[in-house]
């Protein structure tokens, strides 16, 4: 076959053939007929007869002589293709055999690269999943998020009832609005059937609900005009998954009643396995099944509680929108004044979902970027080093004829090899963080579960490796030396060439120190935030408090039912071994908000005045137990019962708010018909984030108040959370038959829960910036140590000379650090430049914040020293004599 | 003399590697070659040839390059390669049995089976 021939002379035969490829063709067809003609003429034909014979053998020539050019320029074409393969497999396979032969460099260069390509492509991938994509609704752009701004100016996202029917009614931007009920609690629903029951979740949505998001269910309809009625009869739609999972996927079941609450609900549809109610609208928890909320008087009295979506009419934008609804909650408040104020707060559904994230995942990929700008930057300066190293291998090459052209196309090979393979790494490192990363149950982050790794993100990040490769493989070869004979007279010694790397390569390293300090300086203020979210004054103690949820049993259905129940279930824990302290909230803090306004007594306020404060059922001791001081007066205890005087408990923001500069002890507040004693002042705990400020809260003793629904027991214990949960099992034992108790969980998961989005892009910043200082540090370390290297004989004179090894040591790291000032300045500007952008994401720091940028720039500095402490060690110790001898 | 047959399809690439089998040849050369051998029974159309050749070159089983014939003039020489050789041998067997065994049943008295 071809292979018989040398390469080298294929070459110069593929150059004879390749621009004449058709005109080979036809010379061949042309001494074809001219041979035989020669050779009819010779049987004794005439020529011009001949000539034509010849060609009535050959067949239609034009065609023939066509259909011979195509097969020719293909065949030439195939043969050139096959050429180009057999040089890449020649330059692969010579790439490959100097990479194993820099065993150190592929491996350090193939993780780099991993990480880089596996990092990006994640996190390329999150940003793509979570804020790219629209959302899982049809047209979702048309989607919008109608809010509320409250009375105090903080937004709300409720609206009462009969506020959504106005809106739906008057404005002139929608297409229509729906909403959901906000207070739906999580697994209210008990699903019976036969002997088995199970604890759902059910959240009531107006009825056009479904139809407005454009989600057509899978089996059945969603809620009729009819079903969406007080006096209707009970109806239900099921998720996919509950579907599946409580109903074997029964085809037929749409039509049929189940036992919700021991009541019978029909089920009229069941919804796509597409559409995920909780990644959506409340992220982390999960909704399993939906029934109709009627938009009635009724339910208008129970205040703000319908969060609402719209849907824009074609063409109108959100901005439209936005004035025309914020027109129609002006002339509803004022037209009604006896109902809550409406301003609503108008922005696409969208944003609503993702504005939470979208800073965080904005800085992420700037944090990427900076990453794989390190990662590039490394790998031309150590690829630029090993040029150089090859220098004389090169010169040689060059010298005997080996061209420019040739040496860059193998050098790109070399890169892109590297590439490659680092790009292979990286997919499978991308595969594994992205799955980690969507299965991180902690973070409370919206549509997690819809991120995979797409491969967009995988050709973007693949692409930039390889553009990496070629740019970092082009560079070194173009820079070879031009005369062949300078590096091979100069040798080792090289003087200019060496001098112009060297600086080459002094500038990467200074970039990669730039870049690494803007991630330092942002991975510090980031962790500065988060000790400080995390040092937050809670306002209770979070450690060695454990708690359980308990859904009381249905037969209590008064108070004194209730607070007998209650206290057998405290009595019971208390006595057990270690713990201080037991008691109830109806709702703990951060597993939900609910705010009331709460008037002085005699005091009448403007419309929108009235203090508002978070209220809380609590049982007797609860101050106490979650560590919350008692500041004045007395906490609730077994005497303030249905009969005695009502009493409260407030916490210092709400006693300033009610009575401003007065003292408040002892006053009286108004709930309803009832006036309320103030017994006892608190001090302030935070409620819905870590971040927020402390605000007005109001506490009520359970023994007066009936609380049917759930309530959170809270244990402060000496004891693990486990032994507590065990031993707390056994006491609970006949109490727990009648009730639905939940997991223990420590306090502290709950705070954690609230903290992880802040956790989560500190965990990932900061791995990349450790990662960056790493690899910059790295960077000035083979810089130097090549430095040291090529000034052997240098360093050895001048030892020989006198110098002493602490005077070298002490010249090497002053370059160093000289290199290392010069990368932090250009850093520190790169950093007020890019840093103003995460403003968003600090809590407690400004992003001029002097501590972190000094504390980034000192470990800069630290990793640069002792980058350069080893190589400078390594020349100060070594013997002049040998130095000199060997140079 | 009969007239001549047409050639049965694919047989005509074994038939040049069979040409090229001792000596690299032209195309004419070639032509020549089937036609002399075959006393002129075959009827191959020149352009045929060609395209056959083309093919087989594609296949890697002809090499081709140029040289000059005895005239002085330059053709394009075909040259049989190692993998054109082993794919000759197996189609020189496979057709040798195939043309028994048809030969066989087509001249065979009739008879039972």
């Amino acid at each position: 076959m071809t292979s018989e021939i040398r390469p080298g002379i294929r070459r110069l035969l593929r150059l004879a053939t390749r621009r004449t490829a058709r005109h080979d063709a036809d010379e061949e067809i042309r001494l074809h007929l001219q041979l035989r003609t020669a050779q009819l003429v010779r049987e004794g034909m005439s020529p011009s007869a001949a000539r034509a014979e010849a060609e009535r053998r050959f067949g239609d020539v034009d065609k023939e002589r066509r259909r011979v050019r195509a097969s020719a320029t293909r065949h030439t074409r195939r043969v050139l293709w096959r050429e180009w393969l057999d040089t890449v497999r020649v330059d692969v396979r010579y790439a490959l055999r100097t990479l194993r032969r820099d065993a150190s460099f592929t491996a350090f260069a193939l993780a780099i690269m991993a990480l880089g390509i596996g990092a990006s492509a994640t996190v390329f991938s999150l940003v793509n999943g979570v804020l790219l994509q629209p959302l899982p609704f049809r047209e979702a752009s048309r989607l919008i998020w109608i809010g509320n701004i409250g009375d105090n100016g903080v937004d709300e996202w409720r609206v009462q009832v009969a506020h959504l029917v106005d809106l739906g009614a008057r404005n002139h931007s929608l297409a229509g609005v729906a909403g959901y009920y906000a207070y739906y609690s999580i697994g209210d629903a008990m699903l019976s059937s036969g002997d088995a029951s199970r604890r759902l979740t059910r959240v009531p949505v107006t009825c056009n609900f479904f139809p407005l998001l454009g989600i057509t269910p899978r089996l059945g309809r969603s809620f009729s005009g009819d079903e969406c009625r007080d006096e209707s009869a009970p109806t239900a739609m099921l998720t996919e998954t509950t579907w599946r999972e409580q109903f074997a996927s029964d085809p037929s079941i749409v039509g049929r009643a189940i036992s919700i609450n021991n009541r019978p609900v029909t089920v009229v549809g069941v919804l796509p396995a597409s559409f995920d109610f909780a990644t959506v609208f409340a992220p982390g928890s999960n909704a399993d099944l939906f029934t109709p909320y009627a938009l009635s008087e009724q339910h208008s009295q129970s205040g703000n509680s319908v969060a609402v979506i719209g849907r824009l009419k074609p063409g109108v934008s959100v901005a439209q929108a936005r004035t025309d609804l914020v027109a129609v909650g002006k002339q509803l408040t004022d037209e009604f004044p006896r109902r809550n104020r409406i301003r609503p707060r108008v922005m696409s559904l969208d944003e609503h979902v993702n504005r939470r994230i979208r800073p965080a995942l904005i800085v992420l990929t700037i944090a990427v970027g900076a990453v794989m700008l390190i990662v590039a930057l490394n790998l031309a300066s150590l690829q630029f080093a090993r040029m150089t190293a090859r220098g004389r291998e090169i010169a040689v090459r060059l010298a005997l004829g080996g061209s420019r052209g040739r040496l860059i196309r193998q050098a790109i090979t070399e890169t892109m090899v590297l590439a490659l393979g680092g790009a292979v790494l990286g997919v499978a490192f991308a595969l594994v963080a992205t799955r980690f990363v969507t299965h991180l149950r902690a973070f409370d982050i919206p549509l997690l579960a819809r991120v995979q790794l797409d491969s967009r993100s995988l050709v973007v990040a693949v692409g930039i490796a390889v553009l990496t490769g070629v740019i970092v493989g082009v560079l070194p070869a173009v820079h070879a030396p031009s005369d062949p004979n300078d590096a091979l007279k100069e040798g080792s010694r090289s003087a200019t060439r060496g001098g112009r790397h060297t600086r080459i390569r002094s500038s990467l390293v200074v970039a990669e120190i730039a870049a690494a300090l803007v991630l330092l300086v942002a991975a510090a203020l980031l962790v500065r935030s988060f000790v400080r979210v995390l040092d937050a004054n809670l306002g209770f103690v979070p450690t060695q408090l454990a708690r359980l949820r308990i859904d009381p049993p249905r037969r209590l259905g008064n108070l004194p039912t209730t607070t007998a129940y209650y206290d057998d279930v405290l009595r019971r824990i208390r006595a057990l071994p270690g713990v201080t302290g037991a008691s109830l909230n109806d709702l703990l803090p951060f597993t939900g908000d609910r705010s009331w306004g709460i008037p002085a007594e005699g005091h009448t306020y403007p419309r929108g005045q009235m203090p508002e404060g978070f209220t809380r059922f609590v049982a007797d001791d609860y101050f106490r137990t979650m560590g919350i001081p008692l500041i004045q007066g007395r906490d609730f205890s077994d005497g303030d019962t249905p009969d005695a005087p009502p009493v409260v408990i407030i916490n210092e923001s709400m006693a300033r708010k009610l009575w401003p500069n007065e003292p408040a002890l002892g006053r009286r507040v108004a709930q309803g018909k009832d006036r309320l004693t103030v017994i006892g002042i608190v001090g302030d705990a935070r409620h819905t984030t870590l971040e927020s400020p402390f605000t007005g809260e109001v506490y009520f003793p359970m023994r007066q108040n009936y609380v049917g629904g759930r309530v959170d027991l809270v244990v402060r214990s000496t004891l693990p959370l486990a032994d507590v949960a065990a031993a707390a099992r056994n006491a609970l034992g006949p109490v727990a038959k009648e009730a639905s108790l939940g997991e223990w969980t420590s306090m502290q998961t709950l705070i954690d829960r609230v903290a992880s989005p802040r956790r989560f892009i500190v965990t990932v910043l900061g791995a990349f910036a450790i990662f960056a200082v790493g690899l910059s540090a790295l960077g000035i370390y083979a810089l130097i140590a090549y430095g040291v290297d090529q000034r052997r004989r240098e360093i050895g004179i001048r030892m020989a000379l006198g110098a002493s090894g602490a005077d070298v040591r002490r010249s090497i790291l002053f370059g160093t650090l000289r290199l290392a000032a010069t990368g932090l300045v250009l850093g520190v500007v790169g950093a007020l430049i890019a840093v103003p952008t995460m403003n968003g994401l600090l809590f407690g720091v400004t992003w001029r914040d002097p501590v972190s940028f000094a504390g980034a720039v000192a470990m800069i500095l630290a990793a640069s020293a002792a980058a350069g402490f080893l190589p400078a060690n390594r020349a100060s110790r070594g013997d002049p004599s040998i130095a000199l001898r060997e140079g | 003399m009969d007239s001549p047959l047409s050639i049965v399809k694919g047989t005509l690439d074994t038939l040049v590697l069979k040409a090229l089998c001792w000596t690299p040849m032209h195309g004419f050369e070639i032509t020549q070659w089937v036609e002399t051998r075959s006393r002129g029974a075959l009827d191959v159309r020149d352009s045929a040839l060609y395209q056959a050749l083309h093919r087989l070159e594609e296949r890697g089983f002809v090499d081709a390059e140029w040289g000059i014939t005895e005239n002085n003039q330059r053709a394009r020489y075909y040259k049989i390669t190692r993998v054109g050789r082993a794919h000759l041998a197996a189609e020189t067997t496979q057709w040798v049995r195939y043309a028994k065994t048809v030969t066989e049943i087509l001249t065979a008295t009739p008879g039972p089976a």
